[in-house]
């Protein structure tokens, strides 16, 4: 809100500091003020009124009765005086009043006011009006304007003669009802908005804005000035729906103090006077109620203090109370604060401890660290998994990314998302925003081809929450972790999937140091999220454990590797971090390392192509049972000197006891075992 | 043999062995004066019986310590030869150390997450405990359970994502796990809640539509406004790593406290004295706090008789950026490694 200091200047008695320090004055005890500017003498201040004072500081008033208890200045609003009303015209003979909408509309008042002159307005106003970046209309609009830059409350002026039947209806919009408002445009309404109207139509949409058929022009000769509490939400409900905000709107909505209003109305039938000529007709046409009566809060100076830790004494509360406006009265308990009529937001003791604290400065808090001890509780175990994980994945290489939380049409287009599983965004600022992210994987595979235009290799991961729709239109969402890692092109390194095998071995990484055992691998073939797979079909993992999937790895598919522009090798790996934090396990207890020598032996297994290692591998533990303490596959060959159809795995094994040193005879014995298991099972050893 | 001759099989001896240049020379040289079938000294020591007493008891002395002589010239020259070899190798292999060392891939974490641990370290010391929220939301706990009514001008506040499914919406501030968690939880409660919420509008160096948050509450019987600017205090000084960072409060409006106020810290960069970072003001806005408004007590059960409470919730990224200087809070949401792989 724009405030001109010269404006408040009028407001007071007493010599009210200069601008710079009542800026300072306002920033520690009152508002924030934004910007202080040069307007020819004036300086305006840019002050940042928030909602909870909007009702009463979006005001000169308001302001400058803030500014006078944080100074040594008084308050002195401007008294309008005794009008001096028409002996002839009486203003109910001339128009009439009627609410039919009192939700809408609680007190509706009208002045009449006959034979003016628009035109112009005078300098004075015309200046007041500009320096607050006002446009300045003629003196009629200028007047109200300036009533409510002045009081808060705004005012209207209808030209009376345009108003058909002398009567004004207060009422709901009729539905699809239309209004032309000045400016020009025409706004469709709803029986949730107020209208003003007389008995053909409307003349203005209530709290918002005036219409053109009542419009006050040069050739305006009686005008019908109003006044009117609107109902708060509904004013703000109307404002929004039609994108209609309007000076008078914001301050309706924020709630304007009722106490106001017939004083704002004398004001602006006074001001009209004194700019336009003509002559007030006797009397305020009204209807509907106001009610202000006086609201009292109890406090306590100790509960005062204890809220804001200091040691004020009571009769500095009261002080500080009375500089704002509150009548104090002790009583045997403690204190009766009497709230000032446009104080709208006092209503409890916290509230009256507020004022207290900040006018006694909260600067002056003196800073105490609370004295008890608390035992921690458990922090939330996604959140230390997540931390655990993080610190994981960097320690492999891994650069932690943060990317944004929405995908738009083109990246649920390229990875084949099914809309109706995306959680949409009702009203985006931009088209990229328009669904939240069903998986961190897009996002970060493009974050990782615009990387990759600038260096050869990128390992990324991210651990951030997803979404989709689940069943009944519920919105799920969990805490995942994906990773990706892309490589330079390599044919060789393509055929042996080692994009894939480096993103695997992350995962088991991560999983063993997490403690995490009884992890299976299988091929991964659907998402229920999408039409046809993002990934490579034959290049893809599902990671289960025990029986439950928690995540998958994967090569991209090599049509969106393409489209994202890349052309190295690029494989992901994607995993539920609730399912990781319900497993993970710190080690409970060591296991004694053998004081007997280890035997090693190598055996290499001709297999079929496409044999899954696991299998092989399985047989081979088995047969070897407890005397085989461990087997690594260290190689696999295809290609020279074998068939096309087969490959040569090639496993180490290790042979060790906890009790005894093994001798050759029972390791010969138990490598015997393992190559007849093999051979069972169609498997040849190669020697 | 004489001690004459003698004297001069030790001359040409000692000659050979510095002459010889590598172990084969050396043991050629070992041979001939010490072989046993044609040794030169061995042959003289064997003949030693045939002298005659007078002569054996001159001779035979000095032909013995000729050959323990030669035997420690003999190792001498080994160990020289050896010494001389590890030199030439050392010679040979020698690199250049100021070369760059080989690097393993090396991660990084995001610095948000630096930050954030930091937080949470600093608090965990003083009692608190992290908790968690979801990201999307209903009106209820983003909202009203916050006291901000519907058709509340406080509504304006923040621009809210809403969601194509009623009701539902993506969280403005932090402030909405207060809700969960003390629904959950009975008091006394410190909690710190780090996490990212959602503005709905236009981006720009310093606007993203998400960003994070690390919101704060403590419910005890004994709670107040100087409690949280000491708690606060702590909290800056040390994540800042600046012992002199002081704390001021203004006055401001939060629906969910009363009172509300705005937190400033004095600006680390100039030390109050003003400068670019704190726009020539010595302070730097850095948070909104305030005591726990009743509303909110009323709203999750908690009677506001017996307890009270503060709340605060921070910018992360806007802390994040006046910490390391970054003019653009986008870097952090754009996985561009060229800013990452600083941290």
């Amino acid at each position: 809100m724009k405030v001109s200091y010269h404006w408040l200047k009028e407001y007071v008695t007493g010599t009210l500091p200069q601008p710079e320090r009542l800026r300072e004055l306002f920033t520690k005890y009152a508002f924030e003020v934004e910007s202080v500017e040069k307007f020819g003498t004036d300086s305006i201040f840019d002050i940042a009124v928030l909602p909870n004072r909007a009702h009463d500081c979006l005001s000169h008033e308001g302001v400058a009765r803030e500014a006078a208890a944080l100074t040594e200045c008084s308050f002195a609003p401007y008294e309008p005086e005794l009008l001096k009303e028409s002996k002839k015209s009486k203003a109910s003979d001339l128009v009439s009043v009627t609410i039919t909408a009192s939700k809408l509309c609680a007190w509706y008042g009208a002045r009449v006011v006959t034979g003016v002159k628009v035109g112009p307005s005078p300098k004075w106003l015309r200046e007041k009006l500009e320096a607050l970046g006002q446009r300045s209309v003629n003196n009629i609009v200028d007047a109200t304007n300036f009533v409510m830059f002045a009081t808060g409350q705004p005012l209207h002026a209808f030209d009376c003669a345009k108003i058909s039947g002398d009567a004004i209806v207060v009422r709901a919009a009729k539905k699809g009802e239309k209004v032309t408002v000045l400016g020009g445009e025409t706004y469709e309404l709803s029986p949730a908005d107020c209208v003003i109207a007389d008995t053909v139509g409307a003349l203005a949409i209530g709290g918002v804005k005036g219409g053109m058929k009542a419009e006050v022009t040069t050739k305006t000769k009686d005008i019908v000035l109003e006044c009117a509490s609107f109902d708060s939400s509904a004013v703000r409900a109307t404002a929004r729906r039609l994108g209609l905000r309007t000076d008078a709107s914001v301050r309706f909505e924020n709630g304007v103090p009722q106490s106001i209003a017939a004083r704002a109305l004398d004001h602006g039938a006074e001001l009209v006077l004194a700019v336009a000529g003509g002559e007030v007709a006797r009397g305020v046409v009204s209807t509907g109620a106001l009610s202000f009566g006086p609201r009292r809060v109890f406090f306590t100076e100790e509960g005062v203090n204890r809220l804001l830790g200091v040691n004020i004494p009571g009769r500095e509360m009261r002080a500080i109370l009375e500089r704002l406006g509150f009548v104090v009265k002790k009583t045997a308990k403690g204190y009766q604060a009497t709230v000032p009529s446009h104080r709208l937001d006092v209503s409890h003791d916290a509230d009256i401890a507020e004022e207290i604290g900040r006018l006694y400065g909260l600067e002056d808090i003196f800073a105490v660290l609370p004295r008890n001890i608390l035992l921690p509780a458990h922090e939330d175990a996604v959140y230390s998994v997540s931390e655990k994980i993080k610190r994981i994945a960097a320690g492999m290489g891994m650069t932690e990314a943060y990317t944004r939380s929405f995908i738009g049409e083109a990246d649920v287009a390229l990875f084949h998302y099914l809309r109706e599983k995306l959680v949409s965004v009702q009203k985006p600022f931009s088209q990229d925003q328009k669904y939240l992210r069903p998986s961190l994987l897009p996002k970060l595979l493009q974050h990782a081809a615009a990387n990759l235009r600038r260096m050869r290799e990128v390992r990324m991961f991210e651990v951030g929450n997803i979404f989709c729709v689940a069943a009944r239109k519920k919105v799920q969402e969990e805490t995942v972790i994906a990773g990706v890692v892309a490589l330079p092109e390599d044919a060789e390194a393509h055929q042996k999937g080692m994009a894939f095998y480096e993103e695997k071995g992350a995962v088991e990484m991560l999983l063993e140091k997490l403690g995490i055992e009884d992890v299976s691998y299988s091929f991964h073939e659907h998402d229920p999220f999408v039409s046809e797979p993002f990934w490579h079909p034959a290049r893809a993992a599902e990671l289960k454990c025990g029986d439950m999937t928690i995540g998958r790895v994967a090569e991209l598919s090599s049509s969106i590797a393409r489209a994202l522009g890349i052309s190295g090798r690029i494989a992901f790996f994607g995993i539920r971090v609730a399912a990781l934090a319900e497993r993970a396990q710190e080690r409970s207890a060591y296991a004694p390392i053998s004081k007997f020598p280890a035997v090693e032996r190598d055996i290499a297994v001709l297999v079929l192509a496409d044999t899954r290692i696991d299998e092989a591998q399985g047989v081979i533990e088995n047969a070897g049972g407890e005397l085989l303490y461990d087997s690594d596959l260290f190689d696999i060959y295809e290609g020279e000197h074998l068939e096309a159809d087969r490959k040569s795995l090639a496993f180490h094994l290790i042979f060790q006891s906890n009790e005894r040193t093994l001798t050759d005879k029972e390791v010969d014995a138990v490598y015997a075992r393992i190559v007849s298991a093999l051979s069972e099972q169609g498997f040849e050893v190669r020697s | 043999m004489n001690i004459q001759s003698l004297k001069q099989l030790e001359q040409a001896s000692e000659t050979e062995i510095r002459n010889a240049a590598d172990a084969v020379a050396l043991e050629r040289v070992r041979l001939k004066y010490l072989g046993r079938q044609s040794g030169t000294l061995t042959k003289a020591l064997k003949s030693l019986k045939d002298l005659p007493e007078a002569e054996r008891k001159a001779v035979g002395p000095a032909a013995n310590a000729f050959r323990q002589r030669f035997e420690a010239a003999l190792s001498a020259r080994v160990r020289e030869l050896v010494d001389n070899n590890a030199l030439k190798r050392i010679a040979r292999e020698k690199i250049d150390v100021s070369a760059p060392g080989t690097r393993l891939p090396k991660g990084h974490l995001h610095p948000l997450t630096q930050l954030i641990e930091k937080a949470v370290d600093i608090f965990s010391g003083m009692g608190f405990t992290v908790a968690q929220g979801p990201e999307v939301e209903t009106e209820f706990y983003n909202f009203d359970a916050l006291n901000v009514p519907k058709d509340h001008p406080a509504r304006d506040m923040q621009d809210t994502f809403w969601l194509d499914v009623p009701g539902l919406l993506l969280r403005t501030q932090t402030s909405s796990v207060q809700i969960h968690y003390m629904e959950q939880h009975k008091p006394p409660l410190r909690v710190i809640v780090p996490g990212r919420v959602f503005r709905n509008e236009a981006t720009d160096a310093t606007h993203e539509t998400q960003f994070y948050q690390l919101e704060g509450l403590m419910v005890d019987e004994d709670v107040s406004l100087a409690n949280l600017k000491a708690v606060l205090g702590v909290f800056f000084r040390l994540l800042l790593d600046d012992e002199d960072i002081r704390i001021r409060f203004r006055p401001s409006y939060f629906p969910f406290v009363e009172p509300g106020v705005e937190v400033d810290i004095s600006c680390f960069k100039c030390n109050g004295k003003g400068c670019a970072i704190c726009k020539r003001t010595g302070w730097i806005e850095v948070m909104g706090a305030g005591m726990v408004h009743q509303a909110v007590f009323e709203a999750v059960g908690i009677d506001p008789r017996r307890w009270r409470g503060f709340a605060f919730g921070a910018g992360l990224d806007r802390i994040a950026m006046i910490k390391y200087g970054v003019d653009d809070v986008r870097l952090f949401y754009d996985a561009d490694m060229r800013f990452l792989k600083q941290f």
